[in-house]
């Protein structure tokens, strides 16, 4: 055996627990003057503390005991007894309910949409339908509106002309194009 | 941990369990020393293990609907007395060692007043010892101390330590080695004396 592993050993050895011991230590104390010293000081050091001397416990401890018993059973009788405060029911309410309405809130929004308060779905419909307006009047060309608004106003009341003639320095619109080339 | 079927400690907890107020004062009656100076060894005050240990007996008294004896009755008390002492420890922040001529009252001999008899001179040595040896135990690290104290004093096995520090057998067996190589450190002067 070696000094390391008899060195571990000796220590549990002085508590008596690692019963039965292998059987090499006793014989590599023998042959060990630096682990024969070592047993003798876990030894001592073992026994040393064995001078810490116990105490005898104060005289009357069942009746002091019995009256700390007797304190604490009334203490919680009065505990038990006493109304608890309102405020801790109303608290508690309160509390329930938002977290309600916090659950109720994230279940009713699709997960990563910002939640919009306040928007009835009466109004989010109309705000759909004006936004899909608004992007079909963005597609038709406003060239070709211009082009018409341009005209003279007897023209347009067709007083002279007939339909289809165009005004001097008019020129009929290209198929399909809407662009005013005098302009 | 396998319960021992045998443990009359636990059928008196049982009885106690079922109505039987005399069963608690026999356990109260068995256990309090030994409670007292596990406590006393660990905080070092005498009034503090007193009143420490009537709070692990009421605490024992309060689980009386709740008990199942799962383990040995000394370790489920020990373990209850270890959560009690870690307690008051984290409390106080601060346990002072008492001074020799309060412990000498403690151990129930020595005072101011010189003693004329022959021997006096070694009574003063063992008081010397003894504040030696007290010395070392309060300056080890909490789990050291535990398990020292447990081991030492109270006599539990290391399964039983390990139930009451609710740690592994393998943790307490260092803890138990780091705390006697800190000791024999702190005791190296009386050991080199030797007065041992």
């Amino acid at each position: 055996m070696r000094c390391r592993k008899a060195r571990k050993l000796i220590w549990s050895q002085v508590e008596g627990e690692a019963a039965p011991l292998p059987a090499g230590l006793e014989e590599h104390i023998a042959g060990c003057s630096s682990c024969a010293a070592l047993a003798g000081e876990a030894r001592e050091t073992w026994r040393l503390l064995g001078e810490y001397r116990a105490i005898e416990p104060q005289a009357g401890y069942r009746e002091r005991f019995r009256a700390r018993l007797r304190s604490a059973e009334q203490e919680e009788r009065v505990r038990q007894a006493a109304p608890r405060p309102a405020w801790r029911w109303l608290a508690l309410a309160a509390g329930t309910v938002a977290i309600v309405l916090v659950i109720a809130g994230r279940m009713a929004t699709p997960p990563g949409q910002p939640v919009e308060y306040g928007i009835s779905p009466a109004d989010r419909l109309d705000e759909t339908f004006l936004d899909e307006l608004d992007r079909a009047l963005r597609s038709v060309s406003s060239d070709y509106l211009r082009e018409y608004d341009s005209w003279p106003a007897g023209y347009l009341e067709g007083s002279e002309a007939e339909p289809g003639d165009l005004p001097a320095g008019k020129k009929q619109p290209a198929k399909g194009g809407h662009r005013h080339e005098d302009a | 941990m396998a319960m021992d079927p045998i443990d009359p400690d636990v059928a008196l907890m049982l009885a106690f369990q079922k109505g039987d107020d005399l069963a608690f004062e026999q356990l109260l009656d068995k256990y309090y020393g030994p409670i007292v100076n596990f406590v006393y060894r660990f905080v070092n005050d005498r009034s503090d293990a007193e009143e420490l240990a009537q709070e692990v007996f009421l605490r024992v008294h309060r689980a009386r609907g709740s008990y199942e004896p799962r383990a040995r009755f000394s370790s489920w008390l020990y373990k209850i007395a270890t959560n009690v002492a870690l307690k008051a420890a984290r409390k106080s922040r601060r346990m002072p060692l008492r001074n020799p001529a309060e412990a000498a009252q403690d151990s129930g001999g020595g005072n101011d007043i010189p003693d004329p008899r022959p021997n006096a001179e070694s009574v003063l040595a063992d008081e010397e010892l003894e504040k030696a040896v007290r010395s070392a135990i309060e300056a080890l690290p909490k789990n050291e101390k535990l398990a020292l104290i447990l081991r030492r004093y109270q006599g539990l096995s290391y399964r039983e330590i390990a139930a009451a520090m609710n740690c592994s057998e393998g943790a307490v067996k260092t803890y138990l080695h780091r705390g006697k190589l800190r000791a024999r450190r702190q005791l190296l002067p009386y050991l080199e004396k030797g007065r041992i």
